[in-house]
């Protein structure tokens, strides 16, 4: 499907986690170190599979890969101020779970460029924020919540020793029932023998 | 860029370690201070991150910014005293941040959060900021604490509005690590006592004075001389042509012998005094000798017109100008003197 030498050229097929398959220029791709690293030098059969990541994230990343295919090599990271009208859109667009879905996948990708721009973002989104907004944001559980989660994990606990103590008595049980089919079986004898004798007896 | 603010989650935590790296990197040293009191993880996220590289300033000065991110001389960011205090309870901490009397930044609240910050972002702080008002028991205890923390001091910078020459002395009798630049900034407003630095282990020394109004008093020739340090810039001093006299023939003996730059500001001095006893060499008024130093950070560059050239028993050659008229009210002006490098002259 592919070869290196005109892989600029060379559509790839993307597959999303959705099953979904989507182009995307192999100039493009070149952009991840990981696809680099993985089909760029021995081509790939068929759609690649990214099924990791939704189609939404992955075409945003290929919309960003296909967005600076002329640009320099990245050389560290730039400061938002400098950053294109372009990118500014770009990012302008996308809101908290996309960001982190695309700094997922571009990181998996191995697009830094694209992982450092939006990880500064999310920085700032942060920066400012007192500690206890932060747990907040950063769905980090409260002292409270982790008071009540410690109770109910404790309580849970309880409720489990209750189970395991039923578990050991039931268990102790079963020993002795084990035991029963045997005696069981003699005591059935001996009440059908019984029975018999009486009937003769009664005969 | 005004990114809006934002209330929606950021589950950065859920992040692989490369990105969430990179988040924290982009981070303020507060929003860094704050992400690490979320929780043990986030401190243990945020002390494995290959954080950016400050010049850490503990500072005692009425600004009460206690911790300083510095890089060299230009000041960065600060963790205010007040600031440090709202995060007293993350760490379970109700240490006060004054004492007693209330006018003074605790030593312990100061040990506290300049542990945590120091373990924080693994580094040492090498900048001291001292109130030359403080009391001889705040200095003291401060000089206690710093000779342990502190094993070479890049920085030693006293500023205030007036000034105490008992505890500045007690300083230097407790402290004795090295400092690079010493830099003295007081505004007092009466006469002060001489201090007395001991045998001063300062690499450079500065001595701001706005105006002659309030000349240096306190900084005497005695001491200057027993200093060994390279650099010397002074504002307007007290000292008169005895003292010049004095201070050139110790050179010439051998005394400042790292001395590379010494600027004063003097009231109108008479050269023939100053020169008294010395062999003096009458430059050319039309040889311009430029003389290239640094002090801190900063370039500095001199033009060396005529002046007068002496000589010391090693051979190495030192010249003195006079210089511009300093700030008034009092007519004071520039002495300068600045030694060749061997060879060079």
């Amino acid at each position: 499907m592919t070869s290196p030498a005109s892989s600029s050229e060379v559509k790839y097929l993307i597959e999303s986690s959705e099953g979904n398959t989507f182009d995307v220029s192999g100039a493009a791709l070149r952009q991840s170190n990981t696809f680099n690293a993985m089909f760029l030098n021995i081509g790939a059969d068929g759609p690649i599979p990214f099924t990791d990541y939704n189609e939404a994230t992955l075409k945003k990343v290929f919309e960003y890969c296909e967005h600076s295919v002329n640009e320099e090599n990245y050389s560290g990271p730039k400061h938002q101020d400098d950053l294109s009208k372009w990118d500014l859109n770009f990012f302008n667009e996308m809101d908290q779970k996309m960001f982190i879905d695309v700094i997922n996948a571009s990181n998996f990708l191995d697009i830094e460029r694209l992982t450092s721009y939006c990880c500064e973002r999310i920085a700032r989104m942060l920066r400012g924020k007192n500690t206890q907004e932060m747990i907040k944001v950063i769905t980090l559980p409260t002292a409270e919540e982790l008071e009540a989660k410690q109770k109910v994990e404790e309580k849970k606990a309880a409720a489990a020793k209750k189970v395991a103590e039923k578990a050991a008595e039931t268990a102790e049980k079963t020993e002795t029932l084990e035991e029963l089919p045997v005696q069981q079986l003699v005591q059935t004898t001996r009440n059908k023998l019984t029975r018999k004798y009486l009937s003769f007896s009664n005969e | 860029m005004a990114v809006p603010p934002n209330t929606k989650p950021i589950p950065i935590l859920k992040l692989p370690f490369i990105p969430l790296n990179y988040i924290i990197q982009h981070f303020n040293p507060l929003a860094i201070l704050d992400f690490s009191l979320l929780s043990r993880k986030c401190r243990y996220i945020i002390k494995s991150t290959n954080l950016e590289k400050y010049d850490m300033g503990l500072s005692f000065h009425s600004d009460q910014y206690l911790i300083r991110f510095q890089r060299k001389d230009i000041f960065l960011f600060y963790f205010s005293v007040d600031m440090l205090r709202a995060r007293n309870k993350y760490l379970q901490t109700k240490i006060s941040p004054f004492t007693n009397n209330g006018n003074e930044v605790s030593i312990e609240f100061a040990k506290f959060w300049v542990n945590y910050v120091c373990d924080l972002f693994r580094t040492k702080f090498n900048w001291l900021f001292l109130n030359s008002n403080a009391s001889i028991e705040h200095m003291s205890a401060v000089a206690e604490w710093t000779k342990s923390l502190i094993s070479e001091c890049w920085c030693c910078y006293f500023a205030g509005d007036d000034a105490n020459s008992e505890s500045i002395t007690r300083f230097f009798e407790i402290a004795n690590f090295p400092i690079r630049f010493l830099v003295f900034d007081l505004k007092h407003e009466y006469e002060i006592a001489p201090i007395n630095f001991g045998v001063l282990n300062a690499e450079e020394v500065r001595i701001f004075t706005k105006t002659s109004k309030n000349p240096v008093n306190w900084f005497t020739v005695e001491q200057m001389m027993r200093t060994n340090c390279s650099k010397m810039i002074l504002g307007a001093c007290t000292f008169d042509e005895n003292d010049l006299n004095q201070f050139i023939k110790g050179w010439i003996n051998g005394n400042n012998s790292k001395m590379e730059v010494f600027i004063t500001v003097v009231k109108t001095i008479d050269f023939v005094l100053v020169f008294d006893g010395i062999e003096v060499d009458v430059r050319d008024p039309m040889l311009v000798r430029p003389f290239y130093s640094s002090m801190l950070t900063h370039p500095l560059e001199f033009l060396i017109v005529g002046g007068l050239d002496i000589r010391r028993n090693d051979g190495t050659v030192a010249s003195i100008q006079r210089g511009l008229e300093f700030a008034g009210p009092r007519i004071m002006h520039y002495f300068t003197m600045v030694v060749w490098p061997q060879g060079s002259s």
